[in-house]
């Protein structure tokens, strides 16, 4: 039996059973009188498939090109505030920069933000809740780092930000006061297990004064005492070193890195220490 | 590599055939860029920072080059080492590693190596890479940029990169093999005409024959069916519509209520096969826009020919989309004086990467020049008077911090139906229209919207989307780029209350498939 709806949306409905069944097997409904009506009246259609696909794309164009809001809906409640300033631009760029090519400092970046009384920006949250879902300690210091933002968005996407694993409780986010580390962030001063892991020959060499060491690690690498298979090492020293030692470490690295044989690991060292040191000093208190 | 190594010098005098090169100065060491200059070509600082670690001399061998080309193997830590090559008139690099990112830390590392004098003239590029050098060298050198852009068959430098590097070519919007232009001659014009209008003429009978049959029927649940199609609409020079329909071939069996989606398309292909079989009765504009949809290419000569549009050019948001192996990225601009919408489209074969360096809120003073056709967007970038702040890692202590960009205007959520609406009247096959909102997003019977004083509009596109835009909102209103699309509003970029923007744009890839077509 030919239907003749009463409405478009009637007819959006007849046409989209025609369309799954077959037009063979159910008829073409006749469009309510309007637009629609006669637009498709200017064509004499024999096959029923045409007749069918004029209907459906003047109702599309017709629906699309009618959009309309639907109704106002409700806010979601917003997330408890957070006193402590969004970080640095700078330091932001230098997050992105660590967590493609020094990954080994982040944790130092989180610990340096907390203590000089910043907070994550909202996407460096939602990126880095996203990357620690599988690891509980670093987990504590990014949600010590995101403050309240981060339970609101762990509840909001728990599919996406939620920890991996044992199902926990949200926990709350610690209270944080400007310019203060929270009891559960790590130390400014990275984890003295990377000193631990140092022979003892490195381990001294991390307190003599920047120059002494620069020299020292420039001429290890010329000499070819230090050598690709060193590096973790290295990097491990460099994560110790004073911050004071950092710049003349870099230039003196940079300086041994003209020689083919240490080109490699000179600058890769000296970047790493380049890099820790503007690091530190973007999250200055 | 033998035939090539003649036109092009990859076989130096130094080689293994002994040839001299046939073109005189093949050989001649070509002047050597300062490290500043290699470094300036990573896509980003951590690909800088990466070659640094591995331009070490031990691990590579079989250096070379020439006057254009070096070339080397890296002995990474996969079985086979990388070819790893770089035509230095482009300069465009080929590595065989899977990085995203090009030119990769691989090519990066062989061009500080050369740099360093540590790669000696002459040698032989490997057959698969030598082969590559040799079909670039052999384009005419002395062809002007324009037929060069033309020609290349290389994915583009990213938008709003007005120059390249060295040689000064415009940034490249050729979308892979596209057909070319109507030839001079009328008859090839015509030739062409009654070819795409066989090829629209076929698709409208495979469409009625779809809704006679059914959209149950097994033949649409094959992919190859619609691939079938749209290769017919390949050889009948309809290529973007080819397109078109893959992507509804995607809807498939994808949703609950897929049928609808799809009788949907169905019906908007349906629209473009009858209007592209009337192109001589359209008014010029509609008719220009039924081209572009088909796939009807515009000389880019033609384009920049066309009058500019001088204005400040805020990047408003940015979204990057897999089309058969291509990834596609939409640069969205909005005028700051004219408020006009602008497009700016790139290009990169999947697996090679599309630097992103130019912020969202970030200005560009100059020119852009519009393809023609009824509400066209699409632009090519022209004069540069002012070029975009790029987004770069912090350089040295103490630098300034990077200025909050400058928001787009907002409007209204029933502001923004209003221009999707009038936009969609003229042009009813778009499927995609910018927008501003200055909206809140929240959740909806389990369903993200966008919500203000004048009502809500869904959000769709892939979930990775949502959780930065709702952080950066805080649950509050904001200003948010968005593409609206017959599924709902696809987030681009969000503009905190600090007005710095943040771009939240999809990347491109196989999880970038729109959800929840509606009618």
């Amino acid at each position: 039996v030919t239907r003749h709806p009463a409405s478009l949306a009637d007819l959006w409905d007849d046409l989209a059973t025609v369309g799954l069944l077959g037009a063979e097997r159910r008829p073409v409904p006749v469009p309510p009188s309007g637009p629609v009506a006669s637009l498709v009246a200017q064509r004499a259609r024999t096959d029923p498939g045409e007749a069918v696909l004029d209907q459906v794309a003047a109702l599309v164009a017709g629906r699309r090109a009618g959009i309309r809001p639907g109704a106002v809906a409700a806010p979601l409640e917003p997330p408890p505030a957070d006193p402590r300033p969004v970080r640095p631009a700078a330091a932001g760029r230098r997050l992105a920069l660590l967590l493609e090519a020094w990954p080994e400092l982040v944790d130092e970046w989180l610990a340096r933000l907390v203590a000089a009384g910043y907070r994550l920006a909202p996407d460096d949250a939602v990126a880095l809740l996203a990357r620690t879902r599988a690891e509980p300690q670093r987990r504590q210091a990014v949600v010590a780092a995101c403050g309240p933002l981060a339970v609101w968005l762990v509840e909001l996407f728990p599919g996406e930000l939620s920890p991996r694993g044992r199902r926990q409780p949200a926990a709350p986010a610690p209270a944080v006061t400007p310019g203060t580390a929270p009891a559960a962030a790590p130390g400014v001063e990275p984890p003295a297990d990377l000193a631990a892991d140092l022979p003892p020959d490195l381990a001294a060499l991390v307190h003599l004064p920047g120059d002494v060491l620069a020299d020292a690690l420039a001429a290890g690498v010329t000499s070819g005492r230090f050598q690709a298979r060193h590096r973790p090492l290295l990097l491990r020293l460099l994560q110790q070193a004073p911050f004071a030692s950092l710049e003349p470490v870099a230039a003196a690295l940079a300086r041994a890195g003209t020689n083919a044989h240490t080109m490699g690991l000179a600058l890769s060292l000296a970047d790493f220490a380049a890099t820790r040191c503007q690091m530190i000093q973007e999250l200055l208190p | 590599v033998e035939e090539g190594s003649a036109a092009t010098g990859v076989t130096s005098t130094t080689g293994a055939t002994g040839a001299t090169g046939a073109t005189g100065d093949d050989h001649a060491a070509a002047p050597r860029w300062s490290v500043v200059e290699v470094l300036a070509l990573a896509p980003d600082a951590a690909v800088a920072g990466a070659a640094r670690r591995v331009a070490v001399p031990a691990e590579w061998s079989g250096l070379g080059c020439d006057a254009g080309a070096v070339w080397g193997l890296f002995h990474g830590s996969g079985a086979e080492p990388y070819q790893v090559g770089v035509d230095l008139t482009g300069p465009v690099a080929l590595c065989t590693c899977p990085s995203r990112k090009r030119p990769c830390k691989h090519a990066v590392a062989l061009l500080l190596l050369w740099s360093a004098e540590h790669v000696a003239t002459g040698g032989h590029a490997p057959a698969p890479l030598g082969t590559w050098l040799v079909a670039r060298a052999r384009r005419d050198p002395a062809a002007p940029p324009e037929a060069a852009r033309e020609a290349d068959p290389e994915p583009p430098e990213p938008a709003l990169t007005p120059t390249r590097r060295r040689t000064g070519r415009r940034a490249d919007d050729t979308h892979g093999p596209a057909p070319g232009p109507p030839g001079p001659g009328d008859q090839r014009a015509a030739e062409r005409a009654a070819r795409v209008a066989a090829g629209l003429l076929e698709l409208d009978r495979w469409l009625a024959d779809s809704v006679r049959g059914g959209l149950t029927a097994p033949a649409l649940a094959d992919r190859a069916a619609w691939e079938l199609v749209a290769a017919r609409l390949v050889d009948a020079q309809a290529g973007s519509l080819a397109n078109r329909v893959l992507r509804v071939a995607e809807l498939v069996g994808a949703s609950v209520a897929w049928h609808e989606q799809v009788l949907a398309e169905l019906g908007v292909l349906h629209l473009l096969a009858e209007a592209g079989r009337r192109l001589p009765s359209l008014p010029d504009d509609l008719a220009d826009a039924v081209r572009q949809a088909l796939g009807f290419t515009v000389r880019q000569a033609t384009v920049l020919d066309t009058p500019p549009e001088t204005d400040r050019w805020i990047v408003a948001g940015r979204s990057d989309t897999l089309e058969d192996r291509i990834v596609v990225r939409r640069l969205w601009l909005r005028g700051a004086e004219t408020r006009a919408w602008a497009l700016v489209l790139s290009f990169a074969a999947w697996g090679q990467s599309l630097p992103d360096r130019v912020a969202p809120g970030a200005v560009m003073h100059g020119d852009l020049h519009r393809y023609p056709g009824r509400r066209e967007l699409r632009c090519l970038v022209g004069r540069v008077l002012d070029p975009p702040a790029l987004l770069s890692p912090p350089v040295a202590p103490g630098a300034p911090s990077q200025a909050p960009g400058v928001p787009p205007a907002a409007t209204s959520l029933a502001g923004a139906c209003d221009e999707v609406g009038a936009a969609l009247a003229e042009v009813p096959w778009l499927e995609r229209w910018p927008v501003v909102v200055y909206a809140a997003p929240t959740l909806v019977r389990g369903r993200w919207v966008l919500t203000d004083h004048t009502g809500s509009l869904p959000l769709t596109g892939p979930p990775s989307l949502v959780p930065t835009l709702v952080a950066v909102s805080g649950g509050a209103p904001v200003r948010i780029t968005a593409e609206w699309t017959a599924g709902g509003l696809v987030p681009l970029a969000v503009f905190g209350p600090d007005g710095v923007g943040v771009d939240v744009g999809p990347r491109g890839g196989f999880d970038d498939r729109r959800r929840g077509v509606r009618a």
